[in-house]
């Protein structure tokens, strides 16, 4: 009889000790999959919305590894939509995406119509979400405060996709693209620590290497 | 009568705890307000340089010369760490140690004189990596003189569309900057294409203080 508890009592705690280190190792496992890779979330609308990356079925969270990819967010009714994301960053970045599908059907409009506390309650938080990133972003780059900048002979404006920030100068000739850069200076900032892009401009360098076929 | 023997060992006892603790508060304190500074040099090799440390506030030197690299232990409070030497332009980087303890970096560079010396010699062999990255730019675009940095390892210049005098009066012409580095004996381009702006974000590796003077725009003339 106390041989036979005894028994157990070493085979429950061998039980316990295989599941415990099973626990480690897969989450040491999840870890080294995860490691080097950027979470997406997904928020969606409706919630029983399917997230796709790359065509793939995929949960609401995601990790993936830096690089292009394509999010598609469909629901039956509902009109798809698909967004290109290009990923940076390293393990610590988090990407948090709110995508809103529109009703296409009656049935998805009667849907719609009665989840509408939803709909508003998920349109707050992207709203939430979009301002904490525009603060992030504004105090990441100052120069967002003063853009943008529309005049008579160019416009700066700025943009920013996927983390990349980018100062878009759209100016008809070389004096405006001169002066657009002195306007910036004299705003107080520097433009050699910000990435310049200046639209509808070909550089002629650039066609030459082209045409050349330069490394 | 033994009470108050007591009471005296007692007095003194405490008088000399007092006064251990005290000495040992005073020296904690004194070593508290000490910190430690490392001050690294890149390129760590320069000949005939010297860095010294200055207090802020009495002008004091702390240390005449110190070795790139040295981590020494000074008082806390605001200082000038001095890079100066024969060729060198002078650098001056201010640093206040506080709760914890700090690291600056100095980069060298030889003064515009040396600069200039050493571009003329290098001239042609710029020239020629030039012409060799962009065939037929010499031709197309002016190339201005150009300015060599640091130690003489970079070099930008502004190039422009080749115009005669009068189309130079009233048309104006994009100006693409570009910057080059020696790397061994060799010249190489390192902003290819050159652009109208060159960027910090694109090019991390070139000093900004070599960008931001190619980005600058030619003062207009009168």
């Amino acid at each position: 009889m106390h041989s036979s508890s005894s028994g157990r009592k070493k085979l429950f705690i061998t039980l316990a000790g295989i599941t415990i280190l099973l626990l480690i190792f897969m989450g040491v496992l999840q870890l080294t999959q995860r490691r080097g890779k950027v979470r997406i979330n997904v928020y969606k609308m409706p919630s029983f919305a399917t997230v796709s990356v790359n065509g793939q079925s995929s949960s609401d969270t995601l990790y993936v590894s830096p690089g292009k990819l394509t999010l598609t967010v469909s629901a039956d009714g509902f009109e798809s939509v698909e967004k290109e994301l290009e990923v940076s960053g390293g393990s610590n970045h988090v990407i948090e995406e709110f995508i809103s599908l529109t009703p296409q059907s009656d049935d998805a409009l009667e849907w719609v119509n009665s989840n509408a506390a939803a709909y508003q309650s998920f349109e707050q938080k992207a709203q939430q979400s979009y301002q904490t990133e525009s603060e992030e972003m504004a105090s990441r780059y100052p120069i967002i405060q003063d853009l943008p900048y529309r005049g008579d002979l160019y416009n700066i404006e700025y943009s920013l996709d996927n983390d990349e920030f980018r100062i878009q100068i759209e100016a008809d000739g070389p004096l405006e693209r001169q002066v657009a850069i002195e306007r910036i200076k004299s705003m107080g900032y520097e433009p050699s620590d910000y990435y310049v892009e200046f639209l509808h401009f070909d550089n002629p360098f650039t066609s030459r290497n082209e045409a050349l076929g330069s490394e | 009568m033994n009470s108050n023997t007591s009471f005296r060992r007692l007095a003194i006892l405490l008088t000399i705890l007092s006064i251990v603790s005290g000495g040992m508060y005073a020296a904690w304190s004194y070593m508290q307000s000490f910190q430690y500074l490392t001050v690294k040099q890149e390129p760590a090799s320069t000949t005939g340089t010297t860095i010294s440390i200055i207090q802020e506030n009495s002008k004091e030197v702390v240390a005449s010369s110190i070795s790139p690299g040295e981590t020494i232990k000074i008082k806390k409070g605001s200082y000038r760490v001095r890079f100066t030497g024969n060729s060198y332009r002078e650098e001056v980087i201010e640093v206040t140690l506080d709760s914890k303890p700090e690291t600056i970096t100095i980069t060298p560079s030889y003064t515009s004189k040396k600069l200039s010396e050493t571009l003329h010699s290098e001239r042609s062999a710029i020239r020629e990596a030039i012409d060799k990255k962009f065939p037929g730019a010499t031709q197309s675009y002016t190339i201005e003189p150009g300015k060599l940095y640091m130690l003489g390892e970079w070099y930008g210049t502004k190039l422009y569309v080749k115009q005669s005098p009068e189309q130079a009066r009233t048309n104006y012409v994009d100006i693409f900057r570009l910057v080059l580095k020696k790397e061994g004996s060799t010249w190489r381009v390192i902003t290819d294409p050159p652009q109208l702006i060159l960027s910090s974000v694109v090019h991390p590796e070139i000093p900004r203080e070599v960008l931001v003077d190619v980005n600058k725009n030619p003062e207009p003339s009168t």
